[in-house]
């Protein structure tokens, strides 16, 4: 029988009834599924009423709730090795139904003690989300380029001496150090040139929230007068469905938000154009 | 010098906000700390035996010497002397009180190391360094240095 962190999956299924805490399951009915997929998993019901709980193997054909995960995964979880909320929003864990019986399920048991485990230390980690307000005045250049989104048109500006185009539009032009004062509109379509795709779960900064993954960063080249060489190309979030059938030279367009603002969140993201 | 006047047709304030999700581990040592003010009122220390030295908070190696110290815990008296402090004066939300409060270094008797903490039931100006101080617990905890809540003149 395969073991995880020397435990394996039945032995948590086996001690669950005497693991149970009739004090915590007052006016508690539920049944719950445990699907558990790799080497030593199965499928198991959990069935807690009247403060009783019984353990059989096989899933019921109505449960309140059927979470499916790896084996080691469901092991690592019950020893307290994985943060549950972490295993959640990677997307590790598969809850149908009830997600809230799914939470009180974790309460009624008192914790998986391997034999001859020593009692783990209590350590203490602090979770937090300090959000800190921003302020950003965008100057007159930026300034024309928000203003745009609201309108849904990219502005970007010329250099008077090299003729380079920037986008977004920049007090001076990076190459020659002079004052651009022209504007000129691209797009709103274009063409991809490359995508940066992203499989960390990172933060959103604006809500702390974790992202979906996979997202991807598209750099694209948008329409425009002029040699392609004095164009710069514009970065943005790709839809994430378009991701998998993405490929350099792909027709895209924008889509933008219901209300336009003038805010960098006018542009939600491009769209391959079928 | 000419003054160059500038279109500001487009000149706006974007507002926004952004979370930074944080973590933080507070290490078996500060473990240890934070749940003995949480469960049993108690600061706790840590003694280098080869320096004689007592530190609060508790660290896991002598900064003079290096030896491990994680096993000699000393308890301190919830009694010590205020051995400087400061005045904050302005509002932020990320601070524990509204301005304006005395911010100590308490140093506890039988501790060689002060730490700051923050002084309550005194006016600013009447704080001086050599004063008497003691402890006083939180009755609601949160798992943090703030399980002591402040101190206060004896």
């Amino acid at each position: 029988m395969a073991e995880y962190y020397g435990v394996t999956v039945e032995d948590i299924f086996n001690t669950m009834e005497e693991r149970f805490r009739p004090d915590k399951a007052e006016g508690i009915d539920m049944t719950i599924g445990y699907d558990i997929a790799g080497e030593g998993g199965g499928k198991w019901t959990i069935t807690v009423k009247d403060q009783t709980c019984s353990v059989k193997k096989g899933l019921a054909s109505k449960c309140t709730v059927v979470m499916r995960m790896a084996a080691q995964n469901f092991v690592g979880l019950n020893l307290g090795k994985i943060d549950a909320v972490s295993i959640f929003t990677a997307g590790k864990v598969k809850i149908e139904g009830d997600m809230e019986a799914a939470g009180t399920s974790a309460k009624l048991f008192k914790r998986f003690k391997a034999e001859g485990a020593e009692e783990a230390e209590e350590l203490i980690r602090l979770k937090c989300v300090p959000s800190i307000d921003q302020r950003f005045a965008t100057g007159p250049i930026m300034g024309r380029f928000f203003a745009g989104l609201k309108e849904r048109k990219f502005y970007a500006n010329k250099c008077p001496k090299c003729g380079r185009v920037q986008i977004p539009p920049r007090e001076i032009c990076a190459d020659c150090r002079v004052r651009c004062t022209e504007f000129v509109e691209l797009g709103p379509k274009g063409n991809l040139l490359l995508l940066d795709i992203c499989y960390y779960a990172s933060p959103d900064p604006l809500t702390g929230e974790v992202r979906e993954t996979p997202y991807a960063v598209a750099v694209v080249l948008l329409e425009g007068e002029g040699p392609v060489e004095k164009r710069e190309s514009f970065t943005h979030f790709i839809k994430s469905s378009d991701i998998e059938r993405a490929n350099f030279g792909d027709k895209i367009r924008p889509v933008w938000a219901k209300e336009c603002t003038g805010g960098f969140d006018d542009l939600l993201y491009f769209e391959i154009e079928d | 010098m000419a003054t160059h006047k500038e279109d500001t047709r487009y000149c706006f304030v974007q507002e926004g906000k952004m979370a930074l999700p944080n973590q933080y581990f507070a290490g078996r040592v500060g473990s240890k700390f934070i749940i003995s003010l949480r469960d049993k009122k108690k600061i706790l220390g840590v003694k280098c035996n080869k320096c004689n030295k007592v530190f609060v908070p508790p660290r896991e190696y002598c900064e003079r010497c290096m030896s491990r110290l994680d096993e000699n815990w000393v308890e301190l008296s919830n009694e010590g002397v205020i051995t400087n402090y400061t005045v904050v004066h302005y509002n932020d939300k990320h601070l524990p009180r509204k301005a304006p409060y005395i911010l100590a270094l308490i140093k506890l008797d039988g501790a060689d190391t002060s730490f700051p903490h923050i002084v309550e039931g005194i006016e600013p100006n009447k704080v001086t360094i050599g004063m008497k101080v003691k402890a006083v617990f939180a009755e609601e905890t949160t798992n943090t240095i703030l399980d002591l809540d402040h101190f206060e003149p004896m």
